[in-house]
């Protein structure tokens, strides 16, 4: 049940584009998410697993600044997997849901920080139209250069250099069709982050042992997607009750 | 070319069909008289780089240093407005008028020859296949002083580590040189100061409105809210001062 989405796009945006021309190109239809406080739901625990062996990694030689970027080679989008197969970095969100718990649960206000030329965090979820912080905390220029990924394109959102330590910037992650926006530092070509924007807070991020958890969620059946930055989109069924923890497992095939 | 011009053809009438069904109808102001005229002058001007389809693709594209502009993803090297944002439609006419010559070689010609109507249908053209509905706003770019303060514009370069790509001697030969792709991850050089050629032109505003709004599609970043006007108009000097051959391009007397 792997599903290719990018594939899928991006034959939507090719054979649309030569069939129809660009007027018929759909723009971002902004989905309305109506918020319910008082929204109790069911909870969702999954695992994220990786079967087959992982990659060998790209690797890229840190080739300058090594006082405060280190020395040897950096593995800019690390597969994180424990030896019994379970996958860190996998964000897992729910699809076509269009009311529920409030937004301002912790953890979504999307922040970046430059630090020993890495970007922390690795991987995280924000709310589409977030206004994401970025810091730099090295004495040496970074540029944040964020990406939308649509189709197979890679459409710049933003480029903003951060010369020093301390500076603090600001930019509102607007969305045209994607849902995943890449960062890199073109400085330092080893930086890599991203960044799963979503329409609603049924979204997140599994942790190092490939776990993951989402709560009060409205009853029903949903479909769920899963995303990694190395193995992509990944989809599949479930079914939440009231009241009730339902597990989930969700498997990456190599 | 026939197969070509075929292809748009029937691109151009399904579009037509969608604007009917109001698919089309976003665009408050838009001439559609004026988009089809574009369409023509697309078709017979821009299509061998930029693609029937504006995907910057056409046939010729590839034996070009930099790739045309995929023009479906609305993201623009030489605008007047903050990174992240749209141009002005000043600022699609002004590339189209002036063209994209470079360090890395002339890309794209410079269509002034065309009538100010055609290249204004095209700015048209443009923003349709970039669904540009909301044009930035630009920056203000204050008055250029009198005096090149080329000792601070050093300073700033040194601040702002200029260097890091476009080396100590704006060479173009910084470390991060190496290592540079554009936004569809081809390989890309940063421009060479000394040859006296950017993308935007050499008039110094340009230059200045470059610094600060950085080149979206490409790996330079907007440095605008990182100095003062002041700042920024000596590193703009220093900057022009790589590729003075003569005292008249320090004035800025070249255009």
């Amino acid at each position: 049940m792997t599903i290719n989405r990018y594939l899928s796009r991006r034959t939507m945006l090719s054979t649309g584009a030569a069939a129809l021309g660009v007027a018929a190109l759909p723009r971002l239809a902004v989905a309305d998410y109506t918020e319910q406080p008082d929204i109790a739901g069911g909870v969702l625990k999954g695992k994220v697993m990786l079967s087959g062996a992982p990659p060998k990694p790209e690797e890229i030689l840190i080739s300058k600044d090594h006082g405060h970027c280190g020395e040897g080679a950096i593995v800019p989008d690390p597969v994180r997997v424990t030896a019994d197969g379970y996958l860190a970095d996998a964000v897992v969100a729910l699809k076509d849901i269009s009311q529920g718990k409030p937004w301002s649960d912790p953890g979504t206000v999307p922040k970046i920080v430059q630090a020993r030329c890495k970007f922390e965090p690795y991987v995280q979820v924000a709310r589409k139209g977030a206004e994401l912080t970025i810091l730099n905390e090295d004495p040496l220029l970074h540029n944040i250069h964020a990406y939308e990924l649509i189709g197979r394109a890679r459409r710049t959102m933003f480029n903003i250099a951060q010369p020093q330590a301390g500076q603090v910037d600001k930019h509102v992650l607007k969305m045209r069709r994607g849902d995943v926006i890449e960062i890199d530092c073109d400085a330092h070509n080893w930086m890599s982050a991203w960044i799963y924007t979503a329409d609603h807070p049924y979204v997140g991020v599994a942790d190092s042992k490939g776990e993951v958890s989402i709560d009060r969620i409205p009853p029903g059946s949903y479909e769920l997607t899963a995303w990694h930055p190395v193995f992509g989109e990944t989809a599949g069924d479930v079914a939440v009750k009231a009241g009730e923890t339902s597990e989930f497992s969700v498997q990456f095939k190599v | 070319m026939r197969k070509i011009e075929a292809l748009f053809a029937v691109a151009a009438g399904l579009a037509t069909v969608s604007a009917v069904d109001g698919a089309n109808a976003q665009q408050p102001g838009a001439d559609p008289a004026l988009l089809e005229h574009g369409k023509e002058i697309y078709r017979r001007e821009c299509v061998a780089c930029h693609g029937v389809e504006g995907d910057g693709a056409g046939p010729g594209a590839y034996i070009l240093s930099q790739r045309p502009r995929n023009l479906q993803l609305g993201v623009f090297k030489l605008r007047s407005t903050p990174s992240g944002e749209n141009p002005t439609d000043q600022d699609l006419f002004e590339a189209i008028t002036r063209g994209v010559e470079g360090a890395a070689g002339a890309m794209m010609p410079s269509f002034a020859s065309l009538p100010e109507r055609d290249r204004w249908a095209l700015v048209a053209v443009v923003k349709d296949f970039a669904f540009i509905e909301d044009p930035g706003k630009p920056i203000s770019v204050p008055p250029r002083p009198a005096h090149a303060d080329l000792a601070l514009g050093a300073q700033v370069y040194d601040r702002l580590q200029c260097a890091s790509c476009h080396g100590a001697d704006g060479m173009g030969d910084g470390p991060s040189s190496l290592t540079l792709k554009d936004d569809q991850k081809r390989r890309i050089w940063a421009t060479d100061f000394t040859d006296g050629r950017y993308k935007g032109g050499a008039a110094p505003d340009e230059v200045y409105t470059r610094i600060f709004t950085g080149l979206d599609g490409s790996p330079m970043p907007a440095y605008g809210s990182k100095a003062t006007p002041d700042e920024l108009w000596a590193l703009t000097e220093y900057v022009l001062s790589f590729g003075a051959t003569s005292t008249d391009k320090i004035s800025g007397d070249t255009e």
